[in-house]
């Protein structure tokens, strides 16, 4: 099989994206938040390398699809806080995506063994 | 409201990133501006708190890098292209960018259809409509919903472009070859080609054909294998499946037939090349007599008698190269001044060919006697000579009453042939293609057939011949020739010159009696 770099750098990011998600939801899901110590952990990922200005988009999308829920709250030191916390659909699908994550790294590590 | 206090140079980039965000964001009905406002203020306050005041402009510009570019705030299935139409595709199951596209493409046809145009607009909507499906689609895919049943109104929108696109595509070079090769008159191009190859025109323009577009095959199916991604989205949803090794494919199919058109072009001279070079055996008569006959009588025959004994009675040497070769006298031209007694002093020949000879080697010894013993020269060649070009005589292209085409298969019914008499033919359930070499003796010219007339035919004509007609042929009160072929068979002969192989009689000589 013959990747171009092209092909390579495209999958690296497509498999970025897909996991930025997964890592969104388990650092909420661990508690409630506010939103700029939610990039904060992500920034210590060094493996994601992602513009933090991606972070928030992902964010409102996983609250208008119901899976996160904000509150605001006043902050002494600046403008009010936003807080996220999942709802119960979105703790669900953390669930799913957590058991599914598990299978599949599992399972590729079986096939590296196996191919070793 | 932001605590953090900003140099005036800090404060102009938070600004002009601000209005970047909101610039970038406007036309999202999906994002609250303001929101993402406050989630930019919000982490920049949090990066920024306890940093020393004013915060330079470098240290801004620091934080604002690790965001990313303003553009990054939009969600990434909305580019900015797709946000017109993204306000009709909101839902999940909407169906009015799909109906929207349908639509165009409707009013397209309709107005192609009917009786006002109104051009450009048929182009104008089918365009749209075209860009309409292909958005719609795009959004589709960035939230990844299945097109689903929407497929059903987004899909002609793109075939309508991508079908004629592909056929283009496909046929590269091969519309303008055969425009070429018809567009001078009676296939010059063709016949010149076939001339410079030595080959037919039809095996010609075919092997010229094939040639350009396995090139053409060819070269698209490199650019392919480069852009295959291209294509794929270019031709999205249909083009999902393609990969490298179509390309690959693609490429391979145009070297073949370049390779088969390239070897239709050179293959026949190369052939009849080799096969001179080879020492075939020369046919002759086992033993030939020649006498001239000066018996002054006006007839003559010659005839392969039982044993393959060549038997030729009071025959010019024009008349005996006519025989042996086959040709019509029309497609006999001299090749310079010709002496008057090939034409006038008859001969008679007696020969016998040895046992088991076909007629086929008969006839080529016929030949080999005429250049052993009279010294002839001939060879064919291609020549613009005077022929008859046959083609329909009505406007609307209807067949005359005796001419239609034959229900009869001749491999079943033992009635179907070919009955032809002075004035007179019948064919039933026989290839139309016989009938114009048949009439082209009556006529007295080469005929090129352009009725477009294919496949069996029944057919009956009859004409009053130049010469009364012998018994079993035409009446008298029949019509000529070409009148007939008008009224009974709704054809025309019209006069013209066409291309056509003739035998060139370059020189002969008066043989040695024996």
């Amino acid at each position: 099989v013959h990747y171009s770099f092209a092909v390579d750098e495209n999958w690296t990011t497509q498999i970025r994206k897909g996991v930025l998600e997964l890592c969104l939801l388990n650092i909420i899901g661990a508690g409630r938040i506010y939103g700029y110590d939610i990039v904060r952990q992500l920034r210590e990922v060094d493996a994601l390398v992602i513009s933090e200005g991606t972070i928030y988009p992902i964010l409102s999308r996983l609250k208008r699809d119901g899976l996160v829920r904000t509150t605001l709250e006043e902050s002494p030191s600046g403008p009010a806080r936003k807080y996220y916390e999942l709802t119960r659909r979105g703790e669900q699908l953390l669930a799913d995506l957590n058991t599914h994550w598990d299978t599949l790294t599992r399972e590729i590590a079986e096939l590296r063994k196996g191919r070793k | 409201m932001m605590m953090v206090a900003f140099s005036p140079d800090a404060q102009g980039h938070l600004d002009d990133y601000l209005r970047q965000v909101k610039a970038a964001l406007a036309g999202q009905p999906s994002v609250d501006a303001g929101e993402v406002e406050r989630d930019v203020l919000s982490h920049i306050e949090a990066e920024l708190t306890g940093e020393t005041e004013p915060v330079p402009a470098h240290r801004l510009l620091q934080v604002l890098d690790r965001l990313g570019e303003p553009q990054e705030w939009v969600p990434q299935q909305q580019s900015s292209w797709q946000r017109p139409f993204a306000a009709l595709q909101s839902q999940p199951d909407d169906w009015r960018l799909s109906v929207l596209a349908f639509g165009f493409l409707t009013l397209a046809f309709m107005l192609m259809l009917g009786s006002v145009m109104l051009w450009p607009m048929p182009l104008v909507l089918g365009a749209a409509s075209f860009v309409t499906a292909r958005i719609t689609i795009a959004l589709l895919d960035d939230r990844e919903e299945p097109i689903g049943l929407r497929k059903w109104l987004l899909y002609p929108s793109l075939l309508a472009v991508y079908i004629p696109v592909l056929v283009v595509v496909a046929t590269g070079p091969t519309p303008s070859l055969v425009e070429f090769f018809n567009s001078y008159g009676s296939e010059n191009a063709a016949n010149s080609l076939a001339e410079f190859v030595g080959t037919s025109p039809q095996v010609a323009a075919a092997g010229t054909i094939a040639l350009a577009l396995g090139c053409w095959w060819a070269l698209i199916g490199l650019l392919a294998i480069q852009f295959t991604a291209t294509i794929r989205s270019v031709f999205r949803p249909f083009g999902d499946g393609f990969g490298r090794r179509h390309a690959t494919r693609l490429a391979l199919a145009g070297v073949v037939l370049a390779v088969a058109g390239l070897a239709a072009l050179t293959l026949p001279r190369f052939l009849v090349a080799t096969v001179s070079a080879q020492e075939r055996p020369r046919l002759t008569f086992a033993v030939a007599s020649v006498k001239r006959n000066v018996s002054g009588d006006p007839g003559g025959s010659v005839r392969i008698d039982p044993g393959n004994r060549l038997v030729v009675t009071n025959i010019a040497v024009v008349g005996l190269v006519r025989h042996a070769y086959g040709t019509q006298r029309w497609e006999m031209v001299p090749g310079g001044n010709l002496p008057s007694w090939m034409q006038t002093e008859k001969w008679d020949i007696q020969a016998k060919a040895a046992d088991g000879a076909t007629a086929e080697q008969v006839s080529e010894m016929f030949k080999n006697l005429l250049a052993d013993r009279f010294k002839l020269v001939a060879n064919r060649e291609l020549r613009e000579i005077p022929v008859y070009a046959l083609v329909r005589a009505r406007a609307d292209g209807r067949l005359g009453p005796q001419l239609r085409p034959s229900p009869v298969d001749c491999e079943q019914d033992p009635a179907c042939g070919i009955r032809d008499l002075l004035g007179n033919i019948t064919m039933n359930g026989v290839a139309w293609a016989n009938f114009p070499r048949i009439i082209s003796l009556a006529a007295g010219r080469y005929i090129v057939d352009k009725t477009g007339i294919t496949g069996p035919v029944d057919l009956q004509l009859t004409w009053s011949p130049d010469q009364p007609p012998g018994g079993g042929g035409a009446q008298n009160d029949s019509p000529p020739l070409f009148t007939a072929i008008q009224d009974q068979l709704g054809l025309r002969l019209e006069p013209g010159q066409a291309p056509v192989e003739v035998l060139v009689i370059r020189s002969a000589e008066r043989p040695t009696e024996d």
